[in-house]
């Protein structure tokens, strides 16, 4: 898709910017009526750094009651509201959106369309978010606290609390629309409007690992819904279906939820694969090793994704048939994934490498997302997993999935394209400092748990049996390096948006897909005004 | 057809010849393509089923 | 100028069908799955 149409249209842009009457409205209106995909995008982002840092703050909180063993701070009901609410929080209120951000914002760019498919429904998949995540976090302060059921919301638990479960309920129901409404436009989006010579395998790889995650949604979304639905005729309708008192059983809603869940946890991984597949290449200047097969195998993670689920409860009492296929199952998908591994190594090997921040954080991916598949690999043997089950083994391994996997992809993205965003570059010296201070903070917070977990330290207490307690507190002390470095992330971001050096148009010279050849830094308000045409 | 289940399998495993590849692009429709995929998928989970049954019998 | 071109008649066509078989796939998931438990 090299350097396909006019080099000159990067100026054109500037000229008629200077007297520009198209330009967004001024004030709180801009953003409440906006149709645009770049003020959605900005918009998911911050919504999502917020929801990150409140539910940082709970994650914090969980770590200072953990520093020493015994009851400190919080009491042990609240406790489980934090765990709970602070896994609510980060998977459907930070991690998603903050994907759906950067699809808002770069999908159009990359494929060279003026804007998504549906822009007033755009509009509203993100306003849909603020009310759920009112009802989220304001189901703190009704009586009986927030949810405690730990956020794969499991009954019996979940049945037998009050009535913050229903807002939880409604809430999950909310964000599953918007998240619906934002994949039926991304697919229409990247089907329809791609510029013309764009075809399917021209796509830029995070165009394409968004593709493969909306049809996930799409199929698993209504799956999450029916399963809380079902919640909530349990709950006031009288319903049995999880009740063994009234000829329910609760293990179904584990297969149901779990149906859900684990494509869930590709939906946050795969647009991370994404991001990390346009850095490497630009800072390796070369182009991605086996674009192909990249493409393949992530078609095929997504659909093994569907068939893995019993892998979360190897320990509930499924048949031995039914332990093993899973165990299979879930060890053969790691072969797919291996092999987006060796293609990023491959995609470095003889490149002239430089390290900048987004490179910095996509190694740093690459290297600690291999802890954490190495680790499911271990959690995937059913008779380990039977020791391991419900241990800080498993609390170690999904955060290393989850934060220097999708988390660091996330803010690699950020560094990557904040200079075209913005048009100003970030201070790379506190990039860096950035960088260290959260893998260092990171490792420290969350290795430590996986020696926790060996030892036999469940998860989900407030309280533990002294010999775990300087695990403990060596994880708390990374813990609070982690959450407090992302405070110099804010500073950071914030600096960059309201000054700073003049990014040039192509920041990175590596970088090659629409939005670093065909337009500005910063770009303008409306782009490609007319289409691309791409050789 | 029989080009459309060798892209597939070879995409089960995530690796694809380049030149393999650039053949498929020209040969290859994307219904056949999913309609291998679906079955594929299928016969990825009968075959994991079976080699199941066989070990637990 | 600076008005971003407009997507031409045929691909707003494409785009709604396509929403519309998306929007299917959704409700049809939803509504076979709820049918199937509530009618037991």
């Amino acid at each position: 898709m090299s350097t396909a149409t006019h080099a000159h249209d990067t100026h054109g842009h500037d000229h008629a910017h200077a007297h520009d009457h198209h330009g967004p409205p001024a004030g709180f209106s801009r953003w409440m009526y906006t149709t645009n995909h770049k003020d959605i995008g900005t918009m998911y982002l911050w919504f999502s750094f917020a929801m990150f840092l409140m539910g940082g703050s709970m994650a914090l909180l969980i770590r200072a009651e953990l520093f020493q063993p015994g009851l400190q701070l919080v009491e042990p009901q609240f406790f489980n509201s934090l765990t709970t609410v602070h896994g609510l929080v980060m998977v459907f209120g930070a991690i998603m959106p903050a994907f759906v951000g950067f699809a808002n914002w770069l999908v159009p760019m990359q494929i060279g369309a003026a804007d998504m498919a549906f822009p007033r429904m755009n509009n509203w998949s993100f306003w849909l978010l603020i009310p759920a995540a009112l009802l989220l976090v304001g189901s703190f302060f009704v009586p009986g606290g927030a949810a405690a059921s730990g956020w794969t919301l499991y009954p019996p638990l979940i049945i037998q609390q009050g009535m913050s479960i229903d807002m939880t309920i409604l809430a999950v129901h909310i964000l599953g629309a918007s998240s619906i409404m934002g994949s039926i436009n991304i697919i229409t989006t990247i089907l329809n409007l791609r510029a013309p010579g764009m075809t399917l395998m021209k796509m830029p790889l995070f165009v394409w690992t968004w593709l493969i995650t909306a049809y996930l949604l799409i199929a698993v979304m209504p799956v999450l819904a029916g399963a809380v639905t079902m919640l909530l005729t349990d709950r006031h309708f009288g319903t049995s279906f999880f009740n063994a008192a009234g000829g329910g059983d609760p293990t179904m809603f584990m297969h149901i939820f779990w149906f859900f869940g684990h494509p869930e946890v590709y939906i946050m991984i795969l647009p991370a694969f994404g991001i990390v597949s346009q850095i490497i290449p630009a800072f390796a200047r070369k182009p991605l090793f086996g674009y192909a097969s990249m493409v393949y195998a992530t078609s095929s993670i997504a659909i093994l994704s569907f068939i893995v689920w019993g892998h979360h409860m190897f320990t509930v009492g499924m048949p031995a048939a039914g332990n093993l296929f899973f165990m299979y199952a879930t060890m053969l998908i790691a072969v797919p994934t291996g092999v987006k591994i060796f293609n990023w190594i491959a995609t470095m090997w003889k490149g002239s490498m430089t390290f900048e921040t987004p490179m910095l954080f996509a190694v740093g991916f690459l290297c600690l997302f291999t802890i954490g598949g190495f680790s499911g690999l271990v959690l995937a043997i059913t008779p380990v997993d039977i020791t391991l089950h419900n241990t800080y083994y498993v609390v170690a391994h999904f955060h290393y999935v989850l934060v220097s996997g999708a988390l660091f992809a996330i803010m690699a993205g950020i560094y990557f394209w904040l200079p075209k965003w913005t048009g100003h570059m970030y201070s790379e010296g506190l990039g860096k400092l950035h960088f260290w201070l959260s893998m260092i903070g990171f490792n420290v917070a969350f290795f430590p748990q996986h020696f926790l977990g060996l030892a036999g330290m469940p998860r989900r207490i407030p309280d533990y049996a002294l010999q775990f307690t300087e695990w403990n507190q060596i994880s708390t002390v990374g813990a609070f390096i982690f959450g407090f470095s992302q405070l110099l992330f804010l500073y950071i971001v914030i600096s960059t948006i309201r000054g700073g050096a003049k990014a040039p148009d192509r920041t990175w010279e590596g970088a090659d897909s629409l939005e670093w050849t065909h337009l500005p830094s910063p770009v303008p308000y409306h782009t490609f005004e007319t289409a691309p045409v791409v050789k | 057809m029989k080009d459309a289940f060798k892209a597939v399998f070879w995409s089960f495993f995530g690796v694809r010849k380049k030149d393999e590849y650039e053949a498929d692009t020209k040969r290859l429709t994307p219904q056949a393509v999913i309609a291998a995929g679906l079955i594929c998928a299928l016969a990825f989970v009968l075959v994991l089923f079976g080699i199941v049954k066989l070990v637990t019998r | 100028m600076a008005e971003p071109h407009k997507p031409t008649p045929q691909q707003r066509r494409n785009a709604l069908l396509s929403a519309a078989v998306l929007a299917a796939m959704v409700l049809g998931i939803y509504a076979v799955f709820m049918l199937k438990v509530f009618s037991a």
